[in-house]
């Protein structure tokens, strides 16, 4: 028997229409870029009936045409060419990126690294039971009850993640595997949405979801 | 047999310490080596020329120990350790090819090697996965107490491992790293020392990760990083200016 192993996902949301854009010099002049820490975006969105942007694969496809993106992987530079075609500071915009968590981690090959992201060995307590109930909406209609996650913060890393980014209501899976596993022999365990956080100096607690509950 | 070295302050996670690496992967940079985790790792782009430099800053810097833990270096590795008064690297005052170990690689002096520049070379062409990694190196210095630990100290091996058994008493095992719990007793410390291990305890408290090395002769105990897990409670005895003390300390995971 392996050791088992628990993997928790959450897209979070970053404010990013406050940050220092600069414009892109001529003749790409409608995309703005900021350097962006978290790395490449999921996805990017503009908080209106605009909605999601979508990617491009140069400066150039960028500028061409509005509410897109383009991530510079060697600059770490995010650009986004807005609804309007002027600077993001005149809008709501929101960039998303996953943090990954798990229960353990390993020395030498063993690390739990998926993708190239590192899994903060930060979640703590345990794992919370699961309830599925049908609902009354409809008789083939179920929801599933999945309890909080607690992640450890002695040392008073979430508390500046908790001003800088997004954890309520956004998208979130746990999987479970066994040490040595690749990544997609991990089994969703559960998939839904954050709820309420609550956040003190020992940890942070995340409620979850489940947003059919909500088709009633 | 060596006595018991305690590398507790690492000139590495000095803010003033100024580290610069040949590269960087995305999502892996350099400053994962000053976070506590050590499997937390730097990763590099290449395999066949990478280096860290650290500038220790002007002054003098007693260093008598280098070492990194968890690597994925194999053992065709050359890791050189080099020290130099300025960052200059081609016939560096320091050049030491450290010696292979899969999981943690450590030099000692027996001289303090007083270098403001020092740099990690490391070389692994046919390394399989394509980039070299550490999670966490140690530079400073190190201490050994006038009287080593007793001969009767004891390591316990630990399975925290979770079991349950069914009414029929079969079992079903949640298992989980064993790790080892290392009990020193120093029953006389003069008082010199005394003042030392204090500081040490001031320094990493039950806090802060560090290594040790329990013999340096023994090459079955490279060096270990540990943590505290109980304070530490100095009791007088006999004379004045003598001191016993016991530490409780487990290995890092």
């Amino acid at each position: 028997m392996a050791q088992k192993v628990n993997l928790l996902e959450i897209e979070l949301a970053h404010r990013i229409d406050t940050d220092a854009w600069i414009q892109s010099g001529a003749p790409n002049t409608n995309a703005w870029y900021i350097t962006h820490a978290e790395g490449e975006p999921s996805k990017v969105e503009e908080v209106s009936s605009v909605g999601i942007y979508t990617e491009k694969g140069s400066i150039a496809l960028c500028h061409g045409t509005a509410k897109t993106w383009y991530w510079d992987s060697a600059n770490n530079r995010l650009y986004i060419h807005t609804s309007g075609s002027n600077d993001p500071a005149n809008y709501i915009v929101l960039s998303y990126f996953w943090e990954y968590h798990t229960d353990k981690q390993f020395s030498g090959n063993e690390e739990i690294v998926f993708n190239d992201h590192f899994y903060f060995p930060d979640i703590g307590g345990s794992i919370p039971d699961i309830t599925q109930k049908v609902t009354s909406f409809l008789l083939g209609s179920y929801s599933m009850d999945f309890g909080g996650l607690t992640i450890t913060n002695a040392d008073g890393k979430y508390d500046s993640r908790l001003t800088n980014y997004i954890y309520e209501a956004k998208k979130a899976i746990f999987k479970q595997g066994d040490l040595g596993d690749v990544y997609g022999s991990y089994v969703d365990f559960w998939r839904g949405w954050t709820g309420k956080v609550a956040l003190n100096d020992n940890q942070l607690e995340i409620n979850t979801e489940d947003l059919r509950a909500s088709v009633e | 047999m060596k006595k018991i070295r305690f590398l507790y302050l690492n000139e590495y996670d000095l803010t003033a310490t100024v580290k610069t690496a040949s590269s960087e992967a995305s999502g892996f940079p350099l400053t994962n080596l000053v976070n506590r985790w050590h499997t937390r790792c730097w990763r590099s782009t290449g395999v066949a020329d990478e280096w860290i430099t650290m500038d220790l800053g002007a002054g003098t810097h007693a260093i008598y120990a280098f070492a990194i833990k968890n690597h994925n270096f194999t053992d065709a590795a050359v890791i050189k350790i080099q020290g130099n008064a300025t960052d200059a690297w081609g016939s560096p005052s320091v050049d030491v090819t450290m010696t292979y170990n899969a999981d943690v690689m450590r030099e000692f002096w027996s001289s303090a090697q007083n270098y403001q520049w020092w740099r990690l070379h490391m070389v692994d062409a046919a390394n399989p996965a394509s980039y070299l990694k550490f999670g966490r190196p140690y530079i400073g210095g190190y201490f050994s107490p006038i009287v080593n630990f007793t001969r009767h100290y004891t390591k316990k091996v630990v399975d925290p491992s979770t079991k349950m058994y069914s009414p029929g008493g079969q079992v079903s095992v949640d298992e989980k790293t064993i790790y080892k719990i290392w009990r020193y007793n120093f029953d006389i410390i003069e008082d010199p020392d005394q003042d030392t291990f204090a500081d040490i305890f001031n320094w990493v408290g039950q806090s802060k990760g560090y290594f040790i090395c329990q013999d340096a002769d023994d090459t079955k105990n490279i060096l270990a990083y540990v943590e505290n897990v109980s304070d530490w409670e100095f009791q007088h005895i006999l004379m004045d200016e003598y001191f016993s003390l016991g530490i409780d300390i487990q290995e890092l995971r």
